[in-house]
């Protein structure tokens, strides 16, 4: 009986699911397997800069920074022989730790003063990325950082990320992980205490809410989590540059989230895959694909705060408000105030 | 005594906003303070609650020294408040904003989140609970999921009456609970505050509705300049010379 609800509720996220996993077994271009991996590893970084950024209010600009981090600790590892997944682990938690220095600092300051000194935090970055000759490789940056050995898997025998399939579902699956972690966080009370910090932070304060442990513990989670995605793509790739910390990319990835939807699940998945497939079919008009970017921006900021999720679910709620005016009219059984997908969403 | 002020004193760059003001709140009593605009009455709540240090002067919660602590600290130890101006989570639901009442009390972190430990869920349901418990007592069941920004003006002030108990508060500061709503609509709120006492609750009123301030309070400090310049039960200070002389003016009757 739960599965059937399950499925009666859920089945256009289910139905995402399964068009996501089918994707490389029915698109046979390699071109288009590979936007979309990188576009999944955008999605995910947008995913855990919407924890900070989205949920908790406090607008992070060294994202991209983290991100380098994980990748270089997982490039550095992995080319002296460590196994990828401790890797992976080891890179979340060099971020998180150097978040937890850094956030100890910024998260002192409050607004454009805490983006300020983020983003200073993500060129330093940078900067130490392309100078630091002898750990990071300078500007040549590392190459040749090994795939991920392959895994046991029931039924296939094994898994091997050498190919463009597997790095596939290797992308996938921690995209989901992300998402799933996301939504536990979100739908708790935890999650709660962030929205709280965001939308006031001196009432949040006078409850007992400790704003700055919230606002800490929201950033140290992000970097971990990017610092992990970070690790994915150095491996990847194969190589990575000072280019792989670059601030330019918070920047993307903060349209990705301003496009799908601020502080909303879907919001980066839907604005990373949109505008990575966007930018690439728009490859042929050269430089002027980043002033469509940029229009498209603006508009989004000015008339859909929200993003593309915030417009579509005005769009369901003005469709249920119809229907139901509708069956009012041909005198429908009573109208429900509150609709069942919300109220399950309390904390 | 539940909570004393010591000879609290507040300097803002040379302006004395507080000047050795001396406090007691007895277990179970609604204490009001009253006073002219600028007499100093929301800078007593801010010490007292936390907001910043006094210049001087002590507080303490059940004897222990409290003076000093953040806000969130306070709460924590039994002191809640409402604002002036209502101050709630305006983008979020009804029942969040309850349930972040009440997250001082409860301890899920980042693994019982994740992982939906028995401490997530007791805690949830504990939450849930205790949330509909507070909305019957506010009147505000029917908008549990309602978002804040719906509810009119004293509704909203009854939710912040409401976020205010869920953490199960010794004292609740109200900062003139009735500012901003229109005449008709007090008595629900004085009913409300009387129906808080009853149910144990210490109150610290500021309020300029002097009819209400003498029906509600058990015992009336007066401000005026910073300085407290009278205290006792509400038939004395209406009859209190400086008192009329400074705040009710010479036609008040009470």
């Amino acid at each position: 009986m739960r599965i059937i609800n399950l499925l009666r509720q859920r089945w256009p996220y289910l139905l995402v699911v399964a068009a996501a996993i089918a994707f490389p077994l029915v698109v046979s271009s390699r071109y288009y397997i590979q936007v979309m991996i990188v576009a999944g590893i955008w999605a995910m970084a947008t995913l855990s800069l919407n924890l900070i950024l989205g949920y908790t209010g406090q607008a992070s600009l060294a994202h991209a920074g983290f991100f380098g981090i994980g990748a270089y600790a997982v490039g550095l590892t992995t080319k002296a022989g460590l196994s990828f997944w401790l890797a992976l682990i080891l890179a979340g938690a060099v971020a998180a730790f150097v978040g937890l220095l850094i956030g100890l600092l910024t998260l002192r300051s409050r607004g454009h003063y805490f983006a300020i000194s983020t983003l200073c935090f993500g060129v330093i970055v940078f900067i130490v990325a392309g100078t630091w000759d002898g750990l990071t490789g300078g500007n040549v940056g590392l190459l040749g950082i090994p795939a991920p050995a392959s895994i046991p898997f029931p039924i296939i025998g094994e898994i091997s990320f050498a190919g463009q399939i597997g790095q596939y579902y290797l992308v996938l699956s921690f995209l989901m992980l992300f998402l799933f972690i996301m939504y536990r966080l979100v739908h708790s009370l935890l999650g709660l205490s962030f929205m709280a910090v965001r939308n006031n932070e001196v009432l949040a304060e006078t409850v007992g809410i400790n704003a700055f442990a919230n606002k800490l513990l929201s950033s140290v989670i992000a970097d971990f989590l990017v610092g992990v995605t970070g690790g994915i793509y150095a491996v990847l790739m194969g190589s990575i540059s000072p280019t792989t910390a670059s601030f330019n990319l918070t920047f993307f990835w903060l349209a990705y989230l301003i496009i799908g939807g601020v502080a909303t699940l879907a919001g980066p998945i839907v604005g990373a895959v949109l505008v990575t497939f966007l930018v690439e079919y728009m490859y042929s008009i050269g430089e002027y694909r980043l002033v469509a970017f940029g229009l498209a921006l603006i508009v989004a900021i000015i008339f859909f705060p929200r993003g593309l999720v915030g417009v579509s679910v005005t769009l369901r709620q003005r469709f249920q408000e119809l229907r139901e005016k509708y069956r009012e009219r041909g005198g429908g059984a009573g109208k429900n105030a509150i609709d069942g997908r919300e109220t399950d969403q309390a904390f | 005594m539940l909570l004393t002020a010591e000879k609290l004193t507040k300097r803002f760059d040379g302006l004395v906003a507080n000047d050795c003001i001396t406090i007691n709140l007895a277990r179970g009593e609604i204490l009001s303070i009253i006073g002219p605009n600028g007499a100093g009455k929301s800078t007593l709540f801010n010490l007292v609650g936390g907001m910043f240090p006094p210049t001087s002067g002590k507080v303490y919660l059940e004897g222990e020294d409290v003076t000093g602590l953040k806000p969130h600290s306070m709460a924590e130890r039994g002191i809640a408040r409402t604002f002036q101006t209502t101050a709630l989570f305006d983008e979020l639901r009804v029942i969040d904003n309850l349930a972040i009442g009440h997250r001082v009390r409860t301890k899920t972190g980042l693994w019982d989140a994740l992982l939906h430990t028995p401490c997530w869920r007791r805690e949830k349901e504990e939450t849930e609970v205790k949330a509909m418990e507070t909305l019957d007592f506010v009147g505000l069941r029917d908008e549990v999921f309602y978002p804040v920004s719906t509810l009119c003006q004293e509704a909203q002030k009854r939710l912040a009456v409401g976020v205010a108990m869920m953490s199960d508060p010794k004292i609740i500061l109200l900062d003139e609970p009735t500012a901003g709503i229109i005449h008709e609509e007090t008595a629900g709120i004085t009913q409300l505050i009387r129906r808080l006492k009853n149910k144990g609750i210490t109150i610290l009123l500021i309020e300029h509705k002097m009819r209400m301030v003498m029906d509600l309070a058990d015992r009336i400090v007066v401000l005026n300049y910073g300085e407290k310049i009278a205290e006792g039960p509400p038939e004395m200070i209406s009859k209190n010379p400086a008192v009329i002389d400074a705040y009710l003016g010479g036609e008040y009757i009470a």
